[in-house]
């Protein structure tokens, strides 16, 4: 039967969210003829109205529902209700986010092995190896369309990456460039090439940069096997005796709950919602929440070590002009604990405009300290510090009784306390980010705390063992034989690198898992 | 308040901290009613003096001295809706005008032509309070958001119905052979330290900002 697809039809596979994760493995099923309905709590907003312009363009396409957040971290302070920042729309957080690709190094996966024993971090090793990733890193890039891989030329640099290059140079860095990027240097894929709009972070009307929204999604749609159903909130996953999830319940934009029956069910909310909805799915035969067990659901959040430096200069850069974050060194990306700490972290290039960097830059300062800054605006650069955090057991996502969303569901809680190899990260990255500004002239740095997170991972993860978590080597809940979880939440841990390419890495690898399984009748 | 909410319905509001949620209100109203001139004529819940001493109030917390007083004026204006909408930010900009008009021994009306330092000596006594926060809150966000002081900022804004920036200088940086090399030079850091949420630390001296341990 072609979508649309009817509430009642229990052979469709059901997909909780359009984003990097689930927009992806939604068009592979259907291209594989598998059935799919995606329930997306946000708007079909498409690219012809995206605004340049940073607030509206939040409020248009971010996750605005109320969150709490707890914690000795700095954000809690600075933001109490955004821990986190990621879209409600219609093909997810790709639609807000830059396009910076790399892939994990290969010990990123053994993490546990590689550093060892460290307190207060619940490290584990993957149970994949890059090894078995790689061919699906390769299917990712080429389904994105990834500057700088398979054929595809590197970007131009922009102001912002040259003056990055400059200072990389003189400090004896080797590898810099604009890096892999998911946006098109040129045309690719039935999508035009990047115009420098400078506006990655605002959607993109140009097409030019991937996201499910110009890319998974029509493409599934075309086939005849995807239906996409738009602001439809789902509210818990229903399993019925013999533990095997049925159907989800979820509210449309009247606030009208619906039960779409389901063969299999995959949430791919983001790391937040992800586990809110498992902890929300609570039943008598999983009383901790679903697929919860272990009690590993919520646990280990990670939002990567994050620290940004802004170079101020003699003379203006126009950083705002080009591509968000084309720009990347990789030099500091390796494992040496005569640093200070364990894991890497990559700089990479990123600009706000005037509405954006008056907020983050410094929260709660103000004064002639603060205008001053503001005023050299047009002769800033900026580098964003990203690198691997420690998972911890208490960093997590749980829901929080005293206070409900407009569907009357407790809102989750956000706990995060900063474990002490990432404050020793960020203080090295910080200087040597400063260091390599002031080579190339910078008269003023500026040292700008976490932005609410836009990595958010580990939250269901994966794990040989299932005492040891929650989801298997193919993201199939350990507790629950047709529940998948299939997006950044799955993360062991969370690597120096920006978490995208491999949630669609994985999420590829995961359609054919489920295609196989499907077509065996095992599901 | 006249916005179209977005689901936020029933969040609760916590003093301290930016409520981004709200902010991006705050934006969207600007960009859904452009024509908003900044006036001051038809206030609808604060009294013209009390507007007034928001104006120089808010001049005084982000001070530019190119910006002429309309683009302060429509962050006031943008007060007074809430005020407007919500009798509890009335109350609270109304009693906090109140508290600058103590703080200084002035009238409201006189804090604009006070030395700059003593303005900075009052704003600096009421920088934890609830009033002060809200006011922060709203110039951050809006004063930021207006298209037309993106000009004294150095800012082209919106660029894809033009073509981007591809032909019009993404990529014309041409100073950076000769950009001396400041590594050892006295460089000033300004760090929002994630450690203490006090007033960010500045630090004029390269040799002060970057401790021995660090280096
Ligand atoms: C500004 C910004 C810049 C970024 N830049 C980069 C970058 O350069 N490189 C990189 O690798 N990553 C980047 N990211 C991060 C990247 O976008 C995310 O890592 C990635 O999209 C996460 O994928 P996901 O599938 O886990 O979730 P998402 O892509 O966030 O998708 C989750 C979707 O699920 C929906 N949803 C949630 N709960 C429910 C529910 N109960 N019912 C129905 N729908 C629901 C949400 O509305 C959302 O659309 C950036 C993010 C942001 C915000």
């Amino acid at each position: 039967m072609p979508a649309p697809f009817d509430l009642t039809d229990d052979s469709v596979v059901v997909v909780i969210g359009s984003g990097a994760g689930g927009g992806t493995l939604a068009n592979q099923l259907a291209q594989k003829g598998i059935d799919v309905v995606v329930l997306e709590a946000g708007k079909r907003v498409e690219p012809e109205e995206h605004v340049d312009d940073e607030w509206p363009a939040f409020n248009q396409l971010a996750w605005l529902d109320m969150r709490t957040n707890s914690g000795t971290y700095r954000l809690a302070e600075d933001f109490p209700n955004l821990p986190a920042w990621h879209s409600k729309c219609v093909g997810g957080s790709p639609v807000h986010w830059a396009g910076c690709c790399p892939r994990f190094q290969d010990w990123e996966f053994r993490t546990r092995t590689v550093y060892g024993e460290i307190p207060g971090a619940t490290l584990l090793d993957w149970p994949i190896t890059l090894e078995e990733l790689e061919p699906y890193y390769d299917r990712a890039e080429a389904n994105m369309g990834v500057a700088g891989t398979h054929g595809m030329p590197l970007h131009q640099p922009d102001n912002n990456a040259k003056v990055l290059f400059e200072g990389a140079r003189r400090m004896g860095y080797q590898k810099y460039s604009t890096g892999h990027y998911a946006h098109n240097s040129v045309p690719y894929d039935g999508r035009p090439a990047t115009v420098q709009d400078g506006f990655c972070f605002e959607g993109n009307r140009s097409r030019a940069k991937w996201s499910p929204l110009v890319s998974d999604l029509p493409k599934g749609e075309a086939t005849g096997h995807l239906e996409v159903r738009p602001e439809s909130m789902v509210l818990r996953i229903e399993h019925d005796d013999a533990g095997r999830v049925t159907g989800v319940v979820y509210a449309d934009a009247d606030g009208a709950e619906h039960l779409q029956r389901a063969r299999v069910v995959c949430v791919a909310g983001n790391a937040i919602e992800t586990p809110r909805l498992l902890l929300g799915s609570a039943s008598n035969l999983h009383p901790d929440g679903l697929a919860n067990s272990s009690g590993q659901v919520g646990r280990n959040y990670m939002r990567h070590m994050s620290d940004t430096c802004w170079g101020v200069f003699d003379e203006p850069v126009h950083f705002y002009r080009g591509n968000t974050m084309a720009g990347i060194v990789e030099d500091e990306a390796y494992h040496d604990p005569d640093r200070g700490f364990v894991g890497g972290f990559y700089m990479e290039t990123i600009h706000l405009g005037p509405a954006f960097m008056a907020s983050f830059m410094n929260p709660h300062s103000w004064g002639r300290d603060f205008t001053e800054l503001m005023d050299a605006y047009e002769n800033f650069a900026g580098m964003w510090l990203v690198g691997e955090d420690m998972p911890s057991a208490t960093n997590r996502v749980t829901l929080n009784p005293d206070v409900t969303d407009q569907h009357g569901l407790p809102v989750p809680n956000v706990h995060f306390d900063d474990h002490k190899n990432d404050i020793d990260m960020r203080d090295y990255a910080a200087d040597r980010a400063r260091t390599l500004y002031q080579a190339v002239g910078a008269v003023k740095t500026i040292r700008t705390p976490p932005f609410p997170a836009s990595h958010n991972m580990g939250t269901a993860r994966m794990s040989e063992r299932p005492e040891d978590g929650v989801v298997d080597r193919w993201g199939r809940a350990h507790d629950v034989p047709n529940l998948f979880v299939s997006d950044g939440s799955v993360f062991t841990t969370g690597a120096a690198a920006n978490p995208t390419l491999t949630i669609v890495a994985l999420a590829i690898r995961q359609a054919d898992h489920i295609a196989e399984q499907l077509a065996q009748q095992a599901l | 308040m006249t916005t179209q909410s977005v689901g936020l319905d029933g969040q609760v509001s916590e003093e301290g901290g930016i409520r981004v949620a709200d902010a991006a209100v705050a934006g969207q109203r600007l960009d859904t009613d452009p024509d908003r001139t900044g006036g001051l004529a038809d206030l609808r819940a604060l009294d013209q003096g009390t507007a007034r001493a928001l104006v120089s109030m808010t001049r005084a917390m982000y001070p530019h001295d190119r910006l002429p007083d309309v683009h302060y004026e429509r962050v006031v204006a943008a007060l007074d809706e809430k005020a407007a909408a919500d009798a509890r930010m009335r109350i609270l900009l109304t009693e906090g005008v109140g508290w600058l008009a103590t703080t200084t021994g002035r009238y409201p009306s006189e804090f604009g032509g006070l030395p700059e330092a003593a303005q900075v000596a009052a704003l600096t006594r009421l920088q934890e309070t609830p009033f002060f926060q809200a006011v922060a809150a709203e110039v951050v966000v809006n004063l930021y958001s207006q298209h037309d002081v993106w000009p004294y900022f150095g800012y082209e804004g919106p660029s894809t119905d033009e073509g981007g920036y591809l032909h019009r200088g993404f990529d014309d940086v041409d100073w950076l052979d000769d950009a001396p090399d400041r590594r050892d030079a006295p460089v000033a850091e300004t760090i929002g330290d994630e450690r203490d949420g006090d007033e960010a630390r500045i630090q004029t001296e390269a040799g002060q900002a970057r401790s021995g341990e660090e280096d």
